[in-house]
Formats: structure tokens, sequence, C-alpha cells
């Protein structure tokens, strides 16, 4: 009996392919990938915000810079509290107001002043939840304030 | 039928290494992940959201974990995921930024935290001379979620 197609030797077999052989570099290569892929993962979606410490009674003194004519910064020093399990907003500049309204009151007062020549000091009081504290910093940095700092806890009177 | 050549010097006949070095490799791998992830700085944080925000490596961090712990027990503040204590803070700051320069200072507070445990923390870094600090925060753009409202989400 004769078949129809003549069973190819191993040898024939390897002769009909040529060029390197991928298996194993696509092996390689897909774990590698699998690593990155890992990686990724655990170090994406997160970011920073960038707050000084300023010590007290450092405000105004003096200009920075090599300019000493240079005016001072002008700097504008908002607390926030919480009344009601709500957060508020109290300051110079952006009047009194609840946290939620504080990127419109920010927009106003980068209006008049510009914003890379203000400095902003957060000062909050110890029961604020750190959320809302973000909030804040991050609505002062969507204005456009990039120097922003962060006070010790307010002491309410 | 044939039988399959007797070669006295290969008694099993070739093995293939090829599948036993892949095999190997995915755990090389997965090891080296694990020993990495256990390796971090960072502590498991759900951290705060902020629609801005900076991305930038910097040479050397020092991570303080703050997380919260039972109601109204002080917050646990962890270093290089070891606890230090609130009194013992500040001398392992001082400790850690010993002889070093540029080295950033990166508060990742929990977001269930009040700003008393967080400011606890940069009143410590004061203390020990650093001037400035990074915030960890979760990225979300502008409008979504936690974003808006006044209280915590």
């Amino acid at each position: 009996m004769r078949r129809p197609f003549r069973r190819r030797s191993a040898m024939a077999v390897w002769d009909t392919h040529f060029g390197p052989n991928m298996t194993p570099m696509v092996d390689v290569v897909m774990v590698i990938l699998i690593f990155f892929m890992a990686s990724a993962t655990f170090a994406g979606g997160e970011w920073f915000l960038k707050t000084g410490i300023p010590r007290e009674g450092s405000g105004r003194s003096g200009a920075q810079g090599a300019d000493p004519l240079a005016l001072p910064p002008a700097r504008f020093e908002i607390a926030l509290a919480v009344e009601n399990g709500r957060t508020f907003v109290r300051g110079q500049g952006v009047g009194e107001c609840e946290l939620t309204e504080l990127p419109e009151r920010l927009k106003q007062l980068t209006a008049t002043a510009p914003a890379d020549e203000v400095v902003l000091i957060i000062r909050p009081e110890a029961t604020v939840p750190y959320p809302d504290v973000v909030r804040a910093h991050d609505a002062a940095a969507r204005a456009g304030i990039s120097r922003i700092g962060m006070m010790d806890i307010a002491t309410t009177p | 039928m044939r039988l399959r050549t007797f070669h006295p010097q290969h008694p099993f006949g070739s093995i293939n290494v090829t599948p036993m070095i892949d095999v190997v490799m995915c755990l090389i791998v997965f090891y080296l992940i694990v020993g990495k992830l256990a390796a971090d700085q960072r502590a498991t944080i759900r951290l705060p959201v902020s629609s801005t925000g900076v991305e930038e490596k910097a040479q050397e961090t020092l991570i303080i974990n703050i997380m919260p712990t039972r109601a109204n027990a002080p917050a646990r503040y962890v270093i290089d995921t070891l606890d230090v204590s609130p009194e013992n803070l500040e001398a392992a700051i001082r400790d850690r930024l010993l002889d070093k320069q540029d080295v950033v200072v990166e508060l990742r507070g929990s977001r269930e935290l009040t700003y008393a445990a967080v400011a606890f923390a940069m009143r410590a870094c004061k203390e020990a001379g650093v001037e400035s600090v990074r915030l960890a925060t979760e990225r979300v753009g502008p409008g979504e979620a936690g974003w808006t409202g006044g209280g915590t989400p």
C-alpha cells in the first residue's frame, strides 16, 4: 500500500525551516514583558504634592535671591477648620467659605495677584481630615500657585 | 515497526532543556518581584486623591508612611518597614538624613487620617532640619471622583 503523502524525516522537516529559531526568544521576551507590566502596575498611579514647611516668623524676612530691592512674595495664609463635619476655609484673600468654593476663591485671588508671586500657607486645624488638606493644596496648585507651605496645627482659641 | 536505536552514551535520549529554562526563569522573575515588594519602603496605604501633582524621581527618598490605627489612637509611623514611635520619629529622620544631601522626604499619609497625625510628622521633619516635603497622593483627573465635596470621601 502506498501512502498518498510520504512522511518526511525530522531532518527533512528541519531543512524546510530557515532563519533563526524564534521560539526561545519569544519565551524570553514574553517573560520580560510580563515583568515590566507587573512592575508598572505597582509603580503607577501616584504623584506628589510639593509642600514647604515654613518656620514661624520666617514669613517676610527679607527679599529672596540676589536682588536686595526685590519685593518679598505676597504671602497669604488660609486656615482650615471643621464644623459639623464640613471643612471651612478662612483667610486673607479668600474670605470665609466652604472648601468646595476654595478653587473659585483662589481663582479670584490669582486674578489680582500673579500666581507665581504668591506664597500660600495652609494652616489646618488638628481635626481636619487629611484628604481635605490635600484638596486645599490641590486647589491652590490648580490655581497656579506653586509655592505652597503647610503650617503646624492651628490652635483654636 | 522500527525500534528506537539504543545509544549507550545517552541512556535517556537527549533532554530538552528549553522548557526547564522557561520555568526556572519564570520562578526567578517571580521571586525577584516578590523580593522587591518585600524590601520596598512603601507600605500599602490608601492615599488621598489629587488632580495636580508632580511626577519626578528623586535620587534618594526618605519615605515616612503614616497609617491610621484603631479609633482615637495615635497614628503609626513606619520608615523602612520599621515602626517608629512618635517620640523617636525626629531622631529617626535626623539619623537617616545624616551626612546625606538632596534627600527628598516623602510623606505617605493615609486618607483616613486627620491633619494632626500628618502635622506631627511635618513637625518632626522641621525639627530635623527639613525644609520641604512631598505628599504622596493618588492621581485623579479634575472632576473625577473624590475631587468635589467638602467632607471625607
